[in-house]
C-alpha cells in the first residue's frame, strides 16, 4: 500500500471515530434529551461521515488499487497526490467545523473541491485495462 | 444489501404522508443506507482485501472480525427498533434502555473494527516499483 493511501485511509479511520462518537452523543440525546444545544453536532456528524470517512476511504483505496502505470512513477505525480491529501483534509475540517461561519464553510468547500479535482486528474489515466497488452 | 433495500423501502414509505404519521423515519433510513449498507460494505471488503496479518493467511476470519459483525448488526437492529419512537414515547425507560444498549454495541463494533484494521494499513513488502 502506498504512503498516500496509508495516510488517507488512516485519516478516514479517525473521521470514522469522530462520526461514531458524535452519532452516539446525538442518539443518547434523542432518548434522554440532555440539552438542545447538542443538536449542533448534527452537521459535523454528517460532513465527517460522508466526506471524512466514506469519501476519503474510497479515494484512498482507489489510489492504491487502480492499475498502476507501466512506465514512470507507478501511481503518477506524487507531489500532486500530497496536495490532494492536504486540500481534501483541510477542506473537510473547515467544512465540518465552520460553526455557521459562511466564509470558513466556503473556503472549506473550495479546498475540498480542489482535492477532488486533483484526485480525478491523477486517477483518470489509471482507469485502464492491461488485459490485451500482448496483442 | 438487506439494509439498502429496507432503507430505500422506508424512504418510499416516508414520502407517503398517510403511512408515516408520528414516525421519525428519516434518521432510520439514512442510517440503514449510510451505516448498515455503505459502512458495512467498507468494513467487510477491507477485512477481506487489506493485507492480512501473517497468522491469518488461511482465509480464516479472526474472532475480532466476527465480533464486529455481531455487535454492529445487533446494535443497528436495536437502534432501528428504538429510533422512530422517542417522539411517541418520550422518556420511556424501555426506549432509553434499548438506545443505551444500541449505542454501546455500535461503539464496540467501531472500536473492534479499528483494532482489527489499523495494523493492516501498512506498506507492502518492498517491490521493484512500489
Amino acid at each position: 500500500m502506498p504512503a498516500i493511501s496509508i495516510w488517507m485511509i488512516r485519516l478516514s479511520f479517525l473521521f470514522f471515530l469522530i462520526t461514531v462518537i458524535s452519532g452516539a452523543i446525538l442518539l443518547l440525546n434523542k432518548a434522554f434529551q440532555f440539552h438542545p444545544g447538542i443538536w449542533a453536532l448534527l452537521p459535523i456528524h454528517i460532513e465527517v461521515a460522508m466526506l471524512g470517512w466514506v469519501l476519503q476511504f474510497v479515494l484512498g483505496t482507489a489510489y492504491w488499487m487502480f492499475p498502476r502505470f507501466l512506465e514512470g512513477p507507478a501511481r503518477g505525480n506524487i507531489k500532486a497526490a500530497i496536495w490532494m491529501v492536504v486540500f481534501l483534509n483541510s477542506g473537510i475540517l473547515l467544512s465540518a467545523f465552520a460553526m455557521g461561519n459562511e466564509w470558513v464553510l466556503f473556503t472549506g468547500r473550495i479546498l475540498l473541491s480542489a482535492g477532488v479535482v486533483i484526485f480525478v486528474l491523477i486517477i483518470r489515466n489509471r482507469v485502464v485495462s492491461y488485459r490485451n497488452l500482448q496483442d | 444489501m438487506a439494509y439498502l433495500v429496507l432503507g430505500i423501502f422506508l424512504f418510499l414509505i416516508d414520502s407517503i404522508p398517510v403511512l408515516s404519521i408520528n414516525m421519525n423515519l428519516l434518521p432510520v433510513y439514512w442510517h440503514m443506507i449510510a451505516l448498515g449498507w455503505i459502512t458495512q460494505v467498507i468494513i467487510g471488503v477491507s477485512i477481506w482485501m487489506f493485507p492480512r496479518k501473517k497468522k491469518d493467511r488461511k482465509n480464516l476470519e479472526s474472532p475480532v472480525a466476527w465480533g464486529i459483525f455481531w455487535t454492529l448488526n445487533s446494535g443497528l437492529i436495536l437502534r432501528f427498533l428504538a429510533e422512530p419512537f422517542p417522539v411517541l414515547y418520550s422518556g420511556t425507560l424501555l426506549i432509553q434502555l434499548i438506545t443505551v444498549l444500541s449505542v454501546l454495541l455500535q461503539l464496540t463494533a467501531a472500536v473492534l473494527y479499528l483494532i482489527e484494521i489499523w495494523p493492516r494499513v501498512k506498506p507492502r513488502m518492498q517491490t521493484a516499483r512500489g
